[in-house]
């Protein structure tokens, strides 16, 4: 997959992404692990390359084409919108299903048990929230699309250790839940935490991948390349 | 006959009020697809002359009252938004410049067009009620201008409701916050922006078919709406429809207050040194907060 005229960001990529599990991408910074998340959703187009989702081509869909074909995402920056409710916010995530009254209340009150901080907050301008709270407002919005993949690109960016925490907490409980869920983020230890299966992006290809327990073993090592490579040094 | 000083204030500020519902109308299109679109729309003002030719040739040619007639002038406006997205605007969004000089050209086009079909002449369109007005108390009205007030803010009205309260209002809106976000929600951002290209142009035509009725027009008054808008949306902050409405109000104040102590050769002067004065106090507006921006 590549994408831009001059640039090849990515190449070598294959991931596949298990059903009902949690498949964590990591890398040191500029490997291009959020320019793939982007890509797969849409919002950077490839230059060629596949995206397939149950049997279904997604490359060269719009964006919100890929929502209604069951993918979701929440990006790396803050996203929600700001003037809007928390409710407005949800709301707007059920556009998919907003002619359903029933699904759409159904769905909102299963967000809410795995978000239930948020349902005091619902009638709140989401500019109110917390940083952590807007991330967990993100996260539960994407979920009212009723993805059967989200994609999550750097879930603890900029939140306090506390935060990052209750983030990932809420992550176990998609997992336990039998949501496939896709994600990115630098801090390794979280998303080894929760993952199920782990690939490594080194600049812009896939340098290995398979089940957590089998990369386990050689995790202090990548991170001890990676650590080099940031300070200026050439891995050999 | 002098009038008592407080009857003078009523007066004038009535007059304002009525002036400033007007202007409300005539910027919400403006705002709704700068917000949405992000595009300074130029040739608003020709949407709206071409609403009030539309209003007066169609009324004319039919011999209907002109307050119904707006209502068919909505659906030749909407065709005209229709026609204009899809040649000149659609597939330029994603830049800024390119829609400005594109709206720029639509601009002089739409001008040229109109003054080749319908000359250059004056018209105005009266109704059975042009002359006529109420007493409210020691103030009297020009029921037209009462009317015309009204209809502006039952359409303000009706906006603001479609925007707050139905999910297709909740998805423009969002798309004004964040477009990229409100597409990863599966929310179809262009077609909505060619829904709101199509209704700010309606809103354009019906301010047209109004404005029609309280002054007289002619195919290259258009820049002056455009720039009346451009004051309206200064003062209200590229805010929310509430902000559009108290902007115009501000510039209906500032106009009939300005014109009557400095004389009504100045009322333009008046709305522009109102514009120039506010950009240098306060740019984000009299209702706009830093970094806000919603329809």
């Amino acid at each position: 997959m590549e994408y831009h005229r001059d640039i090849e960001i990515l190449r070598n990529i294959s991931i596949h992404v298990e059903r009902n599990s949690v498949t964590a991408l990591i890398g040191p910074n500029g490997a291009g692990k959020s320019t793939l998340m982007k890509t797969v959703a849409g919002i950077l187009k490839p230059k060629r390359g596949e995206i397939i989702l149950d049997d279904v081509r997604l490359d060269g869909m719009l964006p919100e084409e890929r929502v209604w074909h069951g993918l979701s995402i929440v990006l790396q920056r803050r996203s929600v919108f700001p003037q809007m409710t928390v409710r407005e916010n949800l709301l707007l995530g059920a556009w998919k299903i907003r002619r359903d009254p029933k699904l759409l209340d159904d769905t909102m009150d299963e967000v809410l048990d795995i978000f239930p901080d948020l349902e005091p907050r619902l009638d709140d301008r989401a500019s109110s929230l917390s940083g952590g709270q807007q991330r967990m407002l993100e996260i539960a919005r994407a979920l009212m699309t009723k993805p059967k993949i989200l994609l999550l690109d750097e879930p603890s960016a900029g939140l306090s250790p506390i935060m990052v925490k209750q983030v990932y907490r809420h992550i176990d409980t998609l997992r336990r839940l039998s949501m496939t869920i896709f994600l990115v983020d630098q801090n390794i230890q979280q998303c080894f935490s929760v993952a199920d299966y782990v690939y490594v992006l080194e600049l812009g290809e896939v340098k290995g991948g398979g089940r957590k327990s089998e990369l386990a073993s050689s995790l202090s090592d990548l991170i001890r390349g990676w650590l080099y490579l940031e300070q200026g040094g050439v891995k050999g | 006959m002098l009038l008592a000083p407080e009857i003078l204030f009523g007066q004038l500020l009535m007059g304002a009020i009525l002036l400033g519902g007007i202007y409300s109308l005539v910027t919400i299109g403006l705002a709704l697809i700068f917000g949405v679109m992000r595009i300074l729309n130029i040739a608003h003002g020709e949407f709206i002359i071409f609403g009030a030719y539309a209003t007066y040739w169609i009324s004319t040619l039919l011999s209907l009252d002109p307050l119904l007639t707006i209502l068919l002038t909505i659906p030749v406006a909407a065709l005209l938004g229709y026609v204009v997205n899809t040649l000149l605007i659609r597939g330029l969004t994603k830049s800024f410049d390119a829609p400005i000089v594109s709206s720029f050209g639509l601009l002089l086009i739409m001008q040229a067009s109109m003054l080749i079909a319908w000359s250059g002449d004056p018209r105005s369109i009266v109704t059975p009620l042009t002359a006529e007005s109420i007493s409210l108390g020691p103030v009297v009205v020009p029921i037209i201008r009462l009317l015309a007030f009204t209809v502006s803010i039952i359409a303000l009205t009706l906006l603001h409701f479609f925007l707050t309260r139905t999910s297709i209002g909740r998805a423009i809106r969002a798309i004004s916050q964040d477009s990229e976000s409100a597409s990863t929600l599966g929310i179809p951002v262009q077609r909505l922006q060619t829904f709101t290209f199509i209704l700010s142009i309606c809103l354009a035509g019906v301010s047209g078919g109004l404005v029609a009725m309280l002054l007289s027009f002619q195919p290259t008054f258009g820049p002056e709406f455009l720039l009346k808008s451009f004051v309206v949306l200064a003062l209200s902050g590229v805010g929310n429809i509430p902000a559009v409405i108290a902007g115009g109000l501000v510039l209906g104040i500032g106009e009939s207050y300005g014109s009557f102590f400095l004389g009504a050769g100045l009322r333009n002067v008046v709305a522009y040194a109102m514009l120039i004065l506010l950009l240098l106090v306060r740019p984000t507006g009299l209702f706009g907060r830093r970094g806000v921006r919603e329809v």
